[in-house]
């Protein structure tokens, strides 16, 4: 069963697809830079990315970080002092082999992130120079609305 | 495989609570803390202090405190995988100062009476979290209850094994 089999959460908040592309152009070979996706609303759920134009041997590694001012870590109550911008949170993809042209990667359970957290993507191009495009799928969490 | 370093430190600053810990554990330092680096080239340390299990950089930690000693260690990707989730795991837990007092107690009623057991309270302190991360890292453990282990005990521990 799809964790977004309903568009409405228990607490009466919404959930709003919304889905980013991102471009770049000529990727070089054996560049393997990182690749970073900000989140753009104060809630979201995702539990998908898309690759497009990739090739068999080439590799990514997925990484979650907290924003540059600590978001997550003020949820949890760290004193300001010692937040850190940045913070890898976690990994969730350990040297991924990519297929030729189209790389969905779907997880059965969703992960909440905060506004400003950091999907990094490591991508290794093994295969040579080319256009490589990425697709971010966020479910917003929208509360309800105050009458 | 990476680098992880179990560090005992203390506070730069005088600071009555760590001056009664090292009184009362009879070492020079008052912590233990785990340094290591993270996924972006980044020394970082984790570690139960200020009220909160938390990680912040190494110059920040240094800030506040001088390292007494070391221990390194080698720990392969998937328990470095492991490492990260435990400390995801943990962020954010509170800081036990209620255990420190119960480390007190229990010390002194094991000599006095051979009492081996008592409450715990919710949370860590230094020592908890790091004895807990071995545990779950590298599958070693103190003969103690979690909740009752000393910073002394972990360098003990860690000495004996000549590290991992």
């Amino acid at each position: 069963m799809s964790p977004f089999a309903d568009k409405k959460l228990e607490n009466d908040e919404k959930l709003f697809r919304r889905k980013y592309g991102y471009k770049i152009e000529n990727y070089e070979l054996n560049d393997n830079r990182a690749i970073e996706f900000t989140v753009p609303y104060d809630q979201v759920k995702i539990n998908e990315i898309e690759v497009v134009n990739c090739k068999i041997g080439d590799i990514v590694s997925f990484y979650i970080l907290d924003s540059v001012n600590g978001v997550y870590q003020q949820t949890l109550g760290v004193p300001e002092a010692y937040i850190t911008p940045y913070l890898v949170l976690n990994r969730f993809g350990f040297d991924v082999n990519m297929c030729d042209g189209f790389y969905r990667d779907i997880s059965s359970y969703d992960a909440d992130l905060l506004g400003g957290m950091i999907i990094k993507i490591v991508y290794i191009n093994n295969t040579g120079t080319r256009n490589l495009y990425f697709n971010t799928i966020y479910h917003q969490v929208v509360p309800k609305a105050v009458t | 495989m990476r680098n992880i370093i179990i560090g005992f430190a203390t506070p730069t600053k005088f600071k009555v609570g760590a001056a009664l810990i090292r009184w009362w554990i009879n070492k020079p330092y008052s912590h233990v803390f785990v340094k290591y680096q993270d996924d972006q080239g980044r020394a970082m340390v984790f570690q139960a202090s200020h009220g909160i299990v938390h990680l912040c950089s190494q110059e920040r930690f240094l800030s506040d405190n001088t390292i007494i000693k070391t221990y390194n260690t080698n720990i392969s990707e998937v328990e470095y995988q492991q490492f990260r989730d435990f400390y995801y795991d943990k962020l954010g837990e509170s800081y036990a100062y209620l255990d420190i007092a119960i480390i007190m107690m229990y010390d002194i009623l094991t000599k006095a009476i051979n009492i081996k057991s008592v409450p715990d309270a919710p949370g860590y302190v230094c020592s908890s979290l790091i004895a807990s991360m071995l545990y779950n890292i590298k599958g070693i453990s103190c003969n103690k209850p979690l909740h009752l282990i000393r910073p002394d005990d972990i360098d003990m521990l860690l000495y004996n094994r000549s590290i991992l």
